[in-house]
């Protein structure tokens, strides 16, 4: 039997946690699978932060050597990027520009991702810890769709 | 003339040689197999330019 991998997104104040998100769209509003067209963000500004997890569920022994990064290679538009934190305490998202740094775009550079225990394995059902994204943008960045990101998030399972 | 036997020495230090060894691989650990997964959603968004344009009457 083998673990069930969700990606769980937390919104509000209250933490509101929405497994099994089928996207990560980034925008104007603090919700998970947000429409883009309805909440665009405005050139200049961030988009609200998107607090995320892993959620290992079902039968497994041992989840280790966990890994986050962006795994397409179309860039960004100008102005543009994408920051990223792992391992983080969930608080209120907040689409003011955060100092985090940007999201690696390589396996061998990506971030170190531990269980909600701060250990580097998951041996029963649960979370990993947070892991903050952020789009931001300058004013220089062209109005339209942005390219479209894949983010991967990589494990060993026993 | 009857041929005198001699204790072996290298024999005897093989053996515990190999005692040793035994001891070795007792102690190595289960084999675990483990599998890399890789899972990926996409991420998206909308860029817009806020213009105003402001006439003034005199």
């Amino acid at each position: 039997m083998a673990a069930t991998h969700q990606f769980s997104e937390s919104n509000l104040v209250g933490e509101v946690v929405q497994d099994g998100i089928t996207n990560l769209n980034l925008g104007s509003i603090d919700d998970h699978e947000l429409n883009t067209t309805t909440y665009p963000i405005t050139r200049g500004n961030a988009s609200f932060e998107k607090y995320i997890r892993a959620k290992f569920s079902s039968t497994f022994t041992e989840i280790s050597n966990m890994k986050f990064w962006r795994s397409d290679v179309l860039g960004y538009k100008t102005g543009e990027t994408l920051k990223a934190a792992a391992n983080v305490t969930f608080a209120t998202p907040s689409d003011t520009a955060n100092a985090d740094s940007n999201i690696p775009l390589t396996s061998g550079t990506s971030l170190a991702i531990q269980s909600a225990a701060g250990t580097t394995t998951i041996t029963a059902p649960g979370y990993t810890k947070y892991i903050r994204l952020q789009l931001q943008t300058t004013v220089g960045t062209p109005s339209g769709a942005m390219f479209q990101k894949t983010l991967c998030f990589q494990y060993d399972e026993i | 003339m009857a041929k005198r036997k001699e204790k072996n020495e290298n024999s005897y230090h093989f053996l515990s040689t190999t005692s040793d060894n035994y001891n070795q691989v007792q102690g190595w650990p289960e084999w675990k197999q483990s599998i890399v997964i890789s899972s990926t959603t996409a991420s998206t968004g909308r860029f817009i330019e806020t213009k105003s344009n402001q006439k003034s009457e005199k």
